[in-house]
């Protein structure tokens, strides 16, 4: 057997009456990966309008007691809970893009390509309008709401969300929705207009620690639901028929691997506003270099998607100094050719 | 008679039917279009004023100088918008094609934010416009081309999605950081009738009329092209030449509608899909009815956008996305497989 | 641990009582009663269209009876959980999808799904099953390849290897053996035989080659236009009629020289003409 698993590049782990297959290559390069989400961090911590010289690194995390009140504010109220937002956020957005991909067999499926983004914004922007003081942290259930009530919209238009015209259907949705939007757009105070168009740009400039927290609380239970089914998930990918074959109940299964990369994205933009294709790249990206099954695939999702985030907003905060670029906008801007890299490399099958 | 022509004369009765009701249809919905607004005004005094205009008269003052020209604008941009439509689904063969969707209206947006902010007003800027949407189209046609089906509807869906959405970052990045051009803008970027001026569109007339009558010209070879490739070069048909013509016109007509008016959506998608259903598939009737429906879905469409929140004004292209889109929706679920 | 059975006894493994299936408008299998007896073949053989597969996947729970009931060691299957059901019976559908890249080994280890827990992936159980089950199919040396490269055959292989890692004593196949070359069918149908003979499996399939199926079944069951035209049991021997009547030839009737089972030649019908 062994020699069967060595050479496929498996080990087994044992712990009584646990066990698990580890894949150590993609172990270690989910490894590195995080390293370098870190290593990103942290230099991310230093740069900026104020920056912070590289020895200090140590004292500005540690012993923050240390730092001048300026110092203290840049890294702890601005820079800490945005880089961290950056990675929540896209670590959400690629968990949700790699499961909506797997249970609709879709390469090109994610939740923002089908409206949810949009619905999510209605309600959140309509919540702003009628209830301006509501705190920030309610944001985040009214957009799911409004997330959820698009995507049903799709699934019940579109019936069968293995087609390509699935996507095609929601992205018809998702104008309607954005149509509405545009009714806020044009005829709010144009001050609101702005910083509602960076918010819907992606922008993460408005992360604190409470709704750090919020998004913590919105991203655990669906990143669990997400890994408890990946291995039924697996079998699902063989076909209906060998998955009910094997036990797999379908319908439970696709209820809940559709509703929490829904929840997932609608909890993101509901923070932060969209980040573009996300969801679509970050799947693309760790299939392309990590082995494995679906919990291979989430994890490198999320570390991917996280480290997409953080980069883009960096770039965008750092690269064009003073002038600050939201995060989304650079991320359509790299999404858009990697959507058609994606289309170039299906042009046979579309 | 056999089937094909007997079609072919109800198609024709039908037409013959269907012109002057548009055309009906076209001058009440003008009169009552130049009605509506924060002062209504009744239909007498509007014909009176389009009749015996009185200079004194301050609602007669308001129909000419700033109504008609509305008015105009609508009806110059959604013939357009309703022509280009037609050609645009003969091209793709594809009863999803829209302007709006296959990043025409992106890339004409683009052109135009481009050089708002930059500060070139300039008279041609139909043509830049037309120049920017022509340019996206290309790209969204040539990507779209590739591999083994060639153009299929989902590809060039897509592609245009795809372009669209990169190059709506890109305008939408010069906005945020360009907070003038911003505020110049924010309506006219959904697609919207008011704050016009007479020279917008004296500026715009050539350009429409060169696009028009492109259209015109290659009507009969598009009812060729219809029936596939090889049957088209089997008739002797320049399947290039009449596919440039065609892209050509197209990007004229997108750019007089999006210089105008803004990128204004799903007329395009409307027009013929109606069209095709209730009178015919023939391009050479299909033309002259697209225009006059293009106008007409325009006026109705402008209408109910300044009705609908009085005394707000709605922008128009809001009012053609709410419409549009769920009939996209509608096609789609049929269409695709 | 593989169950080891004795094929003297002729026990009912799956019932089929009064059973009519199809799809909501479309009835498909008209009122059909038998037994499928235990660690044996049975194969289902009929023309096109006559309902074989319906039948099949009305069996294996895929589908829900009009009428009627499946009944699986006495206990209706529809209405036991699923995951319990397929502790019990599995089945090789006939267009299975293969996931980009899958390779053999993690096709197979698929098989042990039913057995496996959230924090039990794989059990001692789990990699001796396996084990196993790419011996008995010989796909041992291609495992770490991927699936979509391999041959027809050996794909075929690599599937009936992930059945049988499920260690179900029921096998249900739909026509497994179609649009293989002939070494491969004979390959499939010998280990679908051993299956029965040495390793205690029950084994139902469903056939569009006659004389195959007469070869290898222990129990044949004809289907004509969703209705059950005959049953030939072990031993029995198959009368040329009910070949002529169920797939519409006229037939010659020859022996097997290997087996002394018969091997049936068709010729187009002639109204009235047997030979």
């Amino acid at each position: 057997m062994s020699r069967a698993m060595r050479s496929a590049g498996l080990r087994t782990l044992r712990l009584g009456r646990f066990s698990r297959v580890i894949r150590p290559k993609t172990l270690g390069y989910g490894l590195g990966l995080a390293l370098l989400a870190i290593i990103v961090l942290v230099s991310g911590v230093l740069q900026g309008s104020l920056p912070i010289p590289a020895s200090d690194i140590g004292r500005a995390l540690f012993y923050p007691q240390t730092l001048t009140a300026e110092q203290h504010y840049v890294v702890w109220d601005v820079r800490l809970p945005r880089l961290l937002m950056a990675l929540l956020c896209g670590a959400m957005l690629g968990l949700a893009g790699a499961a909506m991909q797997s249970i609709t067999r879709n390469g090109l499926a994610d939740p923002g390509l089908i409206g949810v983004k949009e619905g999510c914004s209605v309600v959140v922007l309509t919540l702003i309008l009628l209830f301006p003081t509501v705190s920030l942290v309610w944001r985040p259930l009214a957009g799911v709401v409004g997330g959820l009530l698009v995507a049903l919209l799709v699934v019940v238009l579109s019936r069968d969300f293995s087609r390509p015209r699935f996507v095609l259907i929601g992205i018809g949705v998702s104008w309607f929705f954005a149509a509405g939007i545009g009714i806020f757009m044009t005829t709010a105070d144009v001050r609101n207009v702005q910083t509602a168009l960076v918010w819907m740009s992606g922008s993460l400039h408005a992360a604190t620690w409470p709704l750090l927290l919020v998004a913590l609380v919105w991203l655990l239970p669906a990143a669990m639901v997400l890994f408890i089914t990946a291995r039924a998930s697996d079998v699902a990918l063989m076909g209906n028929h060998t998955a009910t074959g094997l036990g797999v109940r379908l319908p439970h299964l696709a209820l809940l691997r559709f509703i929490a990369p829904v929840f997932l994205t609608a909890a993101s933009v509901s923070c932060v506003g969209s980040l573009g294709f996300v969801g679509l790249m970050a799947p693309h990206m760790a299939r392309f270099w990590l082995r494995g099954g679906q919990t291979a695939l989430l994890w490198g999702s999320a570390l991917l998607g996280a480290l997409l985030v953080l980069v883009t907003d960096t770039l965008g905060r750092l690269a064009f100094a003073p002038l600050q670029i939201p995060a989304g906008i650079v991320i359509a801007l790299v999404g858009g050719p990697f959507f058609l890299l994606l289309l170039w490399r299906r042009r046979d099958r579309l | 008679m056999s089937s094909l022509a007997k079609r072919s004369v109800r198609h024709h009765r039908r037409f013959v039917l269907a012109l002057p009701l548009s055309l009906l249809l076209l001058f009440s919905l003008a009169v009552f279009h130049i009605g509506v607004g924060a002062r209504p005004i009744g239909p007498y005094t509007v014909i009176q004023a389009l009749f015996h205009f009185d200079a004194k008269n301050f609602d007669h003052r308001i129909i000419v100088s700033l109504r008609l020209l509305r008015l105009t604008a609508a009806v110059l941009v959604g013939a357009a918008l309703g022509v280009a439509g037609v050609l645009l689904q003969a091209l793709i063969r594809n009863p999803l094609g829209e302007p709006h969707i296959l990043g025409l209206n992106a890339g004409a947006a683009f052109a135009v934010v481009v050089c708002t902010a930059l500060g070139i007003t300039s008279a041609s800027q139909s043509l830049i416009a037309a120049a920017g949407a022509a340019a996206l189209f290309s790209l969204v046609m040539l990507l779209s081309s590739a591999g083994r089906g060639g153009v299929t509807p989902l590809k060039v869906m897509l592609c245009g999605v795809a372009l669209s959405a990169m190059i709506s970052s890109l305008t939408a990045a010069i906005l945020i950081l360009d907070e003038q051009t911003l505020l110049a803008m924010r309506t006219w970027l959904v697609g919207d009738l008011s704050g016009l001026r007479w020279e917008s569109i004296h500026h715009a007339i050539y350009p429409l009329l060169a696009g028009l009558l492109l259209a015109i010209s290659i009507a009969p070879g598009m009812n060729i092209l219809a029936l596939g490739d090889n049957m088209a070069r089997g008739l002797g048909v320049n399947l290039l030449r009449i596919r440039l013509v065609a892209m050509l016109a197209i990007a004229l007509l997108c750019g007089v509608a999006v210089s105008i008016a803004g990128p204004l959506g799903f007329i395009g998608l409307l027009v013929p899909n109606i069209i095709r259903r209730l009178v015919t598939e023939d391009i050479r009737l299909m033309l002259p009815l697209s225009a006059l429906l293009g106008a007409v879905l325009l006026l109705m469409a402008d209408i109910i956008a300044r009705v609908l929140l009085a005394p707000q004004e709605l922008a128009t292209g809001i009012m053609t996305a709410l419409v549009g889109a769920p009939v996209f929706v509608f096609i789609a679920s049929r269409f695709l497989k | 641990m593989l169950k080891h059975v004795e094929n003297t006894d002729y026990r009912p493994g799956i019932e089929l009582k009064n059973l009519s299936a199809g799809y909501r408008n479309n009835t498909i299998v008209h009122d059909i009663s038998l037994a499928i007896p235990y660690g044996k073949m049975t194969v289902l053989v009929g023309a096109n269209g006559s309902g074989k597969s319906t039948l099949l996947s009305t069996m294996a729970r895929m589908l829900k009876p009009l009428a009627g009931s499946v009944l699986l060691d006495g206990k209706a299957i529809h209405q036991q959980a699923t995951k319990a059901v397929s502790r019990q019976l599995g089945i090789l559908p006939q267009s299975p999808l293969v996931p980009e890249g899958l390779t053999v080994f993690d096709l197979v280890s698929r098989g042990r799904f039913p057995w496996q827990g959230f924090l039990q992936q794989w059990s001692e159980e789990d990699e001796q099953a396996v084990e196993q089950a790419l011996d008995l199919t010989g796909t041992r040396d291609f495992a770490h390849l991927p699936v979509d490269s391999l041959s027809g055959g050996q794909r075929q292989r690599c599937w009936i290897a992930m059945a049988l890692a499920q260690q179900t004593p029921f096998i249900l196949l739909d026509e497994p053996t179609t649009f293989l070359d002939l070494r491969y069918q004979v390959e499939i149908l010998e280990l679908l035989h051993n299956l029965t003979r040495h390793h205690g499996r029950t084994v139902v399939v469903v056939l569009h080659d006659l004389n195959f199926a007469i070869n290898y079944g222990d129990m044949l069951v004809f289907l004509k236009q969703g209705q059950l035209q005959g049953i030939v049991h072990e031993g029995e021997n198959c009368p040329a009629e009910l070949i002529q009547s169920v797939f519409e030839v006229d037939v010659h009737m020859s022996t097997n020289p290997l087996n002394g089972k018969p091997f049936f030649m068709p010729f187009p019908a002639r109204s009235g003409k047997t030979s």
